[in-house]
């Protein structure tokens, strides 16, 4: 990664990481990342470690589930 | 009002005894046929934010790698911030892909950070209906936790 980390956030039901990071002009760029998002090898260590952290199976498979659900009614509508 | 809104880590001062939250930068929209399609391979000629209190501005501008046609639906991930709320959240802009002259709005899909763009009659628009051109952009403001 390039940028810099500045700041993990984990936000909602599922725990996303909200990420901001600051670009060698010091302006910001962020990211989102939802809990079923695979990270690249290049991602940030902390952002990595935080996943491991509040990412539990548990709240994978039900962010999974939830996803279906969603997506049903979406593609029915 | 008073105070600056400058760069990075800025904030906009305060009015009364309220702290403006001012914010603003770049982000990374990934574009994919369908929520749980493949990614689209594209290049982003520009995608930013504004961020005032829980409001939030988008805006991007892509251009397809490939214009060919598919009947999934236009989707995008990546908006920088989780919006309020679990359900259909729609955020009228100016939101173009280049398919209809219908209006269009933008509309994130249960607050999952995934977001489509929707005709003035309801229905979604898809790639084949975009495939007369690989450009696809929107300015859309969003309500966040």
């Amino acid at each position: 990664m390039a940028n810099r980390l500045d700041k993990i956030e984990v936000v909602g039901e599922f725990n996303h990481l909200q990420i901001r990071e600051i670009k060698e002009d010091g302006t910001y760029h962020r990211r989102f990342i939802n809990c079923n998002e695979p990270l690249g090898d290049d991602e940030h260590q902390e952002v990595k470690d935080k996943a491991d952290e509040v990412w539990t199976d548990e709240i994978k498979a039900s962010h999974t589930e939830k996803l279906n659900e969603q997506l049903k009614r979406f593609n029915s509508e | 009002m008073s105070g600056i809104i400058g760069g990075a880590g800025s904030k906009s001062g305060i009015i009364g005894e309220t702290e403006l939250d001012y914010e603003k930068g770049t982000w990374t929209p990934v574009f994919k046929g369908n929520a749980t399609g493949s990614v689209i391979a594209h290049t982003i000629s520009h995608a930013t934010y504004v961020k005032i209190g829980k409001f939030v501005t988008c805006q991007f501008f892509v251009v397809r790698a490939d214009a060919s046609g598919g009947s999934d639906n236009v989707t995008w991930t990546g908006v920088p911030f989780a919006s309020e709320g679990t359900g259909y959240h729609a955020s009228v802009g100016t939101a173009w892909c280049g398919a209809t002259e219908e209006a269009l709005v933008v509309q994130d899909n249960y607050g999952n950070n995934i977001y489509n763009f929707v005709e003035a009659g309801g229905a979604y628009i898809t790639f084949t209906q975009h495939a007369n051109t690989n450009n696809i952009g929107a300015t859309f403001t969003v309500i966040i936790e």
